[in-house]
């Protein structure tokens, strides 16, 4: 295992008597891409909010690079893409980008010659001198992406940073994440769109009605899963199977089965002589997800 | 350090920016230039000094609640500064400008007396004012956590005409006292210290001594925003 650079344990958040995080606990590897998953309202957007301390956890801890205290050495590394951007309409992208830089403390021509290069990297140069009241969803993500990468951070966050995109821009930020990816960078990066994180990311962290239900590297979690569809049984299956000792849940015509590989193997064998059945050995990331979610 | 004159300088701009506050500033001007021409420039000092404070506290409009849920804050400026930072930046911010404003209306008044031949005496009044618009920029941002736009602004606005109504029906006499700042017993007293809690305006004139009260008021909303504006938590996703 390599460094940790977020290390969230037992974290907690109500909104009143709703309880949004019932003792999230997960780890984000350095130099990895990592999707954070899961359906609308399971908690993603509120854990992002958390490590970032935009919000106050009733209970649980972050630590961010090894350190649990938010120090202005450790947040500079931090870059960040919220799901729907939205800038002081009164600046420009240009005026925007340049606080960004002379907070992080960047001096004035290497912060004026790296807004140049993000501004054409993002396709911007047209709209970085106009004011961000004019700007479309689109352009405001593009300029929220120049925020976040601007100064070279280490950690990236983004929340859904697909939404209000076109297929071209998303294509842009894919491209973008990879590059950041070689870069040697730590990118946590939520999204409902689970093709597309399997495309992008070496581990995903899955999250549902505010509690982790599964973590890890794509490629193990996928094989880990074995995905039975149409399976159509004989009467004699349930007292063959409780024979061998495995216990018959209420199964309709799919079922999802957790085994071990040498049970399974055993299991396969079995179903083989009195079912016929479509069985699927290699998930999507949406089938894993789907049949967790559900 | 560096950070808040940035973020105090991003408040000046929202500042310089808002229509209410180009309104308010012309309205003032307007009429401390009438004042100044059709009476005399001594009187329009006294109403610039009165009046300097709303501005103050228009200012602060639309600087918290909103920008809560807005979602202004919700992006790597909040990330890289505290919360305490950008609320600093923010006192600072709406401090400088309307100091800004409010010396460039002393020196046209002053220049205007010259012409006219009257001779100001810019006293410790000037302070004075100052002061409260600290203290009315403070309670902005206060009631800016609860209100939204230009509510928190107009909340006290509308408490000072409420007051003026209702502190005479409670204690007969009680602007006679407020003008000659003599208050003769304790029930007074402690009615006057409410009255100029709400109502600061009034130290400007007989009532200059209590200046600790609007000192120690200053104290509290500031240690009780800064608390507020830590714990605050920007909108549930």
């Amino acid at each position: 295992m390599g460094n940790i650079a977020i290390s969230v344990r037992g974290l907690e958040k109500s909104y009143g008597k709703e309880r949004v995080l019932k003792g999230v606990s997960f780890d984000v590897e350095s130099d990895r891409v990592v999707g954070f998953l899961g359906p609308n309202g399971a908690g993603k957007t509120t854990t992002i909010k958390l490590i970032l301390g935009f919000l106050n956890p009733d209970a649980g801890s972050i630590e961010i690079m090894g350190e649990k205290k938010r120090r202005d050495k450790i947040m500079v590394n931090i870059g960040y893409v919220s799901e729907a951007p939205k800038f002081y309409p009164y600046l420009t992208g240009r005026q925007l980008l340049n606080l960004t830089g002379r907070l992080l403390k960047m001096k004035s021509e290497a912060l004026n010659r790296e807004i140049e290069k993000i501004a054409e990297y993002l396709n911007l140069k047209e709209f970085i001198d106009k004011k961000i009241s004019t700007y479309s969803l689109g352009n405001l993500k593009k300029l929220a992406f120049a925020q976040a990468i601007l100064g070279d951070p280490k950690i990236l966050i983004f929340d859904e940073p697909y939404n209000g995109l076109d297929p071209i821009a998303i294509n842009k930020v894919r491209k973008m994440i990879i590059e950041l990816k070689e870069k040697g960078k730590t990118i946590f990066v939520s999204s409902h769109l689970l093709a597309e994180m399997e495309r992008i990311c070496d581990d995903v962290i899955m999250i549902n009605k505010g509690s982790i239900v599964i973590s890890g590297n794509i490629d193990k979690l996928k094989k880990s899963y074995k995905i039975f569809s149409s399976l159509k049984y004989t009467e004699s299956l349930q007292k063959i199977l409780e024979n061998k000792g495995i216990e018959m849940g209420n199964f309709d015509l799919s079922y999802t089965l957790r085994l071990q590989d040498e049970e399974f193997k055993k299991l396969i064998k079995l179903l083989e002589e009195n079912v016929s059945m479509d069985f699927k050995t290699l998930p999507s990331l949406e089938d894993v997800f789907l049949n967790i979610v559900q | 350090m560096s950070q808040i004159i940035l973020l105090a300088k991003l408040t000046v701009e929202k500042i310089f920016a808002s229509f209410l506050v180009r309104i308010l500033l012309l309205s003032l001007l307007t009429i401390v230039l009438g004042l100044s021409l059709y009476e005399n420039s001594i009187t329009s000092l006294s109403f610039l000094l009165a009046f300097s404070p709303y501005l103050f506290l228009f200012s602060t409009s639309d600087m918290i609640k909103d920008e809560m849920e807005r979602g202004y804050l919700d992006n790597r400026i909040l990330i890289i500064a505290s919360k305490s930072k950008v609320l600093v930046g923010k006192i600072i911010g709406v401090l400088l400008i309307n100091i800004f404003f409010l010396s460039i209306m002393l020196v046209v008044l002053s220049i205007l007396g010259i012409l006219k031949g009257e001779r100001l005496l810019f006293n410790e009044r000037v302070g004075i004012s100052l002061l409260i618009g600290t203290y009315y920029c403070l309670a902005g941002l206060f009631l800016g956590f609860f209100f939204k736009g230009a509510s928190n602004a107009l909340v006290i606005v509308f408490s000072q005409i409420l007051i003026l109504f209702l502190f005479p029906k409670i204690s007969p006499g009680f602007f006679i006292n407020i003008e000659k700042g003599i208050f003769s017993n304790y029930f007074e007293k402690i009615m006057g210290i409410i009255f100029l809690i709400l109502f600061p305006n009034f130290l400007l004139g007989a009532l200059k001594r209590y200046i600790y009260v609007l000192i120690i008021n200053i104290s509290i909303l500031f240690l009780l925003i800064l608390n507020l504006y830590r714990r605050m938590e920007l909108k549930k996703g």
